[in-house]
């Protein structure tokens, strides 16, 4: 449970930022309030817009006048002003000065270059609009004022303005955004708390960035850890370019480059999302992966839709490739499952609250969504510790396992023997043994050897074993075996596990079977072992071979032993891997 | 003499029977060899023997079981192996002695001594004593023991235990003088045909005829051999 705290506190964070949600709500839509019979109050109702012709002036038409003959103007929603036009706009507000907040300001958020006037008195400027492209000098897309005591007295008042919007530069769905009158400290504080988790946020992911960086170059080159870091620098950029709204005032005639940005990131991030599930899971069908991806990225960014809802459709189409390769890999091995589980909890956002999506539960969601991999990639930066460590022990063991102490002990026990009594096959078993000895601290050193080497070091442990039990035991080889390796010291460990836990009959011979498929090799050795055998096995020698494979990443080795009549057999199934030809 | 060696290497086999052969050459060896040991085990349970000299592959469970029944045994078995990080446990299950491998003729010769000459020995002493019981084998510890009665060439183990499933006393196969020869210094040969926890006497009483006799604190009382009581008396006194 306690891996899951950071996805629990998070959540915590976003529920606390959605209940400042509606705080939020409400002051953008309050333009939309204007038909709500139930709040007349402090909202500005009946908005009109007139085009300022090249014969007209501002005042020609009497923009700031009230009153006046309203037939040439036209009814509109804030969210409806026009793009690329020079135009009055007015709108009417009824003052309530006992509801009205604390310190009342005007927020106007648009594309455009705007005058303002409060009852005809001039009121705020944001850049200087014009009747041409050319002379349009444009403003930026916030605008926030104070409004004074004495312009807010009980009674209607009217606002107005001129307006120019010749440099949005692109056809965008709605140019105008918010026109309402805001508690001044509860927007700043709104848009300082969002500012400090975008902060927090976007620091977090550059700090996974540069972490994750130094993992892979310093520390162990992992695909799936250099797709992660990129994914969070990139995830980062998006965060930041995407909240740089609330805290840079930029001129509007920027604003459609910064939507371009945003989508240009949002489509690498949502390709790269799937992408680190390839990387992480080893998928081998790679290509097939980026293909299906790509395309649908593409055919998304084709389809010509607005800029918000390009970027959650891309983002849900990386979420889908996501929970694709997830629910492959919980049928796989079981992995996936906590993932698949935020990825559906996020397509079901996206489904039903695309419009929170694109402002704040893109930027929440991502961030579970790293978490997790966090998460997953911290457990096997662990498990790769524990297999780096375990190799290592593997390496020492491996002539512990294979010269063992009671091996060692036992022929130098026949040795003083025979040197009392036989001293000229005290030699032929020192010579033996010395043999064993080189071969298997040659083998050591090597992940795999020839087959042909293998089976010399088990011909020589069997000379030593047939010295030691005075019998003559053979090993016959059935299959080719060149151009075959072996996991070094396996075969050797077989044998001498067959000789520490059976009692070996010297009338048949071992027989070392080599068939193989394609790359797939099979190994059955057969062990004749007499009838009465009480196999006294610890498992060890079993442990060992495992431990081996799984060191070399032979991840479809297989491996049994049984006893088959009067024989003990081993198989080992493994991939061949030729140490010469990998590393040409 | 006849000794019983169980080793499945030949050459090893050859070497601890002709050692041993030199060794003993006075006391007129007769020696059988196994290579292993199930084949032994039939022997030994239609046979009396005097020695055994027990190669066993202690690191599985299995060795350990075999050995519990052996020692369980009227002979003392001596172990001859090359697992020599077993040696402490062995001798705690009771073994004479452990002879790791490989061996020389001296170290074989010291085994022996000790077998012979019913010496106690510098090594650990056992801790648990092996019992066989309706064809099981049960392990006794030590400090369970009060105090050992001969009783022919068995000996009666008179338990502390008030567990139920374990009866207060036991029949063990091995004589006095080899049991003797395992426990540790703590027990002492107060009598001819007793051996006794010296740590659970309560007291030393001089009853009619000047016999002596010891209290223990479970209250058995456990006849003292005329030549011991000023040793006893003497060493109750230092305690």
């Amino acid at each position: 449970m306690g891996k899951y705290k950071p996805i629990i506190f998070l959540l915590h964070v976003a529920l606390i930022f959605f209940s400042a949600l509606p705080a939020c709500s409400q002051n953008n839509n309050s333009a939309d309030t204007e038909y709500r019979p139930s709040m007349p109050n402090n909202v500005f109702t009946q908005i009109q817009i007139r085009p300022i012709k090249s014969n007209e002036s501002s005042t020609s038409i009497q923009c700031h006048a009230s009153g006046v003959d309203q037939s040439d103007w036209q009814h509109i929603s804030f969210s409806e002003l026009p793009q690329n036009q020079f135009f009055c706009l007015r709108a009417k507000i009824n003052i309530h000065r006992e509801t009205l907040s604390s310190n009342p300001s005007l927020l106007v958020g648009m594309l455009g270059s705007t005058d303002f006037r409060w009852d005809n008195k001039p009121l705020i400027s944001n850049g200087l609009p014009a009747r041409s492209f050319i002379d349009e000098d444009p403003g930026t897309i916030k605008t926030l004022v104070r409004l004074s005591d004495d312009l807010l007295n009980d009674g209607e008042h009217m606002l107005s303005a001129t307006i120019s919007t010749f440099k949005v530069g692109k056809e965008l769905d709605s140019i105008g955004y918010v026109l309402a009158i805001v508690d001044e400290q509860k927007l700043t504080n709104i848009v300082l708390f969002v500012s400090m988790l975008s902060a927090f946020f976007i620091g977090v992911l550059v700090i996974l960035f540069v972490i994750f960086q130094l993992v892979n170059w310093l520390y162990q080159a992992e695909k799936s850890y250099q797709m992660f870091s990129v994914l969070c620098l990139f995830a980062a950029l998006l965060l930041s370019v995407e909240q740089a709204k609330f805290w840079l005032d930029y001129p509007y005639n920027w604003h459609a480059l910064r939507l371009s940005v945003i989508l240009v990131l949002t489509f690498i991030t949502s390709f790269l999302l799937p992408m680190f599930y390839v990387a992480y899971f080893r998928l081998k069908q790679v290509k097939i992966w980026v293909t299906c991806s790509l395309i649908s990225l593409i055919i998304i960014s084709l389809l010509d839709l607005s800029y918000d809802i390009t970027s959650v459709v891309l983002f849900f189409a990386a979420l889908f490739w996501s929970l694709v390769i997830n629910l492959l890999q919980i049928r796989k091995s079981g992995q996936g499952k906590a993932v698949s589980v935020i990825i559906l909890i996020g397509i079901g956002f996206i489904i039903f609250y695309p419009e929170y999506f694109v402002e704040f539960g893109f930027a929440m969601f991502f961030i579970a969504i790293v978490l997790t991999m966090l998460v997953a990639l911290i457990k096997e930066m662990r498990q790769h510790k524990a297999r780096s460590l375990k190799a290592e022990r593997i390496k020492t063991e491996l002539l512990r396992r294979n010269m063992q102490p009671h091996f060692l002990m036992n022929c130098l026990t026949q040795l003083m023997e025979l040197i009392e009594t036989k001293p000229q096959d005290a030699l032929v078993l020192i010579s033996a043994l010395s043999q064993e000895f080189r071969q298997l601290t040659q083998h050591n050193e090597q992940d795999y050897v020839p087959l042909f080497d293998e089976i010399a070091l088990c011909k020589n442990h069997i000379q030593i074993m047939s010295i030691r039990y005075q019998k003559d035991y053979q090993l016959a080889v059935v299959g080719e075996v060149e151009g075959i390796w072996v996991p070094s010291a396996i075969l050797h460990s077989l044998v001498e596990n067959c000789f520490t836990h059976n009692k070996i009959s010297s009338d048949r011979m071992f027989e070392l079977k080599v068939t193989h498929v394609g790359k797939l090799i099979d190994l059955t050795l057969i062990t004749p072992i007499e009838n009465k055998t009480n196999h006294q096995g610890t498992g060890s020698g079993n442990h060992f071979i495992h431990a081996k494979l799984a060191e070399l990443n032979q991840k479809e080795a297989e491996f049994a032993s049984y006893e088959s009549g009067d024989n003990w057999i081993s198989k080992i199934s493994y991939v061949n891997i030729n140490i010469n030809a990998a590393s040409e | 003499m006849i000794i019983v060696i169980v080793e499945d290497e030949p050459l090893i086999q050859q070497r601890i029977q002709r050692l041993t052969t030199e060794i003993l050459i006075a006391k007129d060896p007769r020696i059988i060899c196994f290579d292993d040991i199930d084949n032994a085990e039939s022997f030994l349970s239609e046979n009396t023997i005097d020695v055994l000299l027990l190669d066993l592959n202690l690191m599985g469970s299995d060795g350990f079981t075999l050995l519990k029944s052996n020692l369980a045994a009227a002979f003392h078995t001596i172990i001859i192996s090359a697992y020599a990080e077993k040696a402490i446990e062995a001798f705690e299950y009771g073994v004479l002695d452990f002879i790791a491998k490989p061996f020389t003729k001296e170290r074989l010769i010291q085994a022996f001594e000790r077998l012979l000459h019913n010496r106690k020995n510098e090594y650990p002493s056992a801790k648990y004593l092996s019992v066989k019981k309706a064809g099981e084998i049960q392990l006794i510890s030590i400090e369970d023991i009060n105090y050992i009665q001969a009783d022919g060439h068995y000996t009666w183990l008179n338990l502390s235990s008030s567990d139920e499933v374990m009866p207060t006393k036991v029949l063990h196969s091995k004589n006095i003088e080899k049991i003797e020869q395992l426990l540790p210094e703590c027990f002492m040969r107060v009598h001819r045909s007793y051996l006794v926890d010296m740590r659970k006497v309560k007291s030393v009483r001089i009853q009619e005829g000047s016999k002596y006799t010891l209290l223990l604190n479970s209250g058995e009382k456990v006849p003292v051999g005329r030549t011991k009581y000023e040793q006893i008396k003497k060493q109750l006194n230092g305690i």
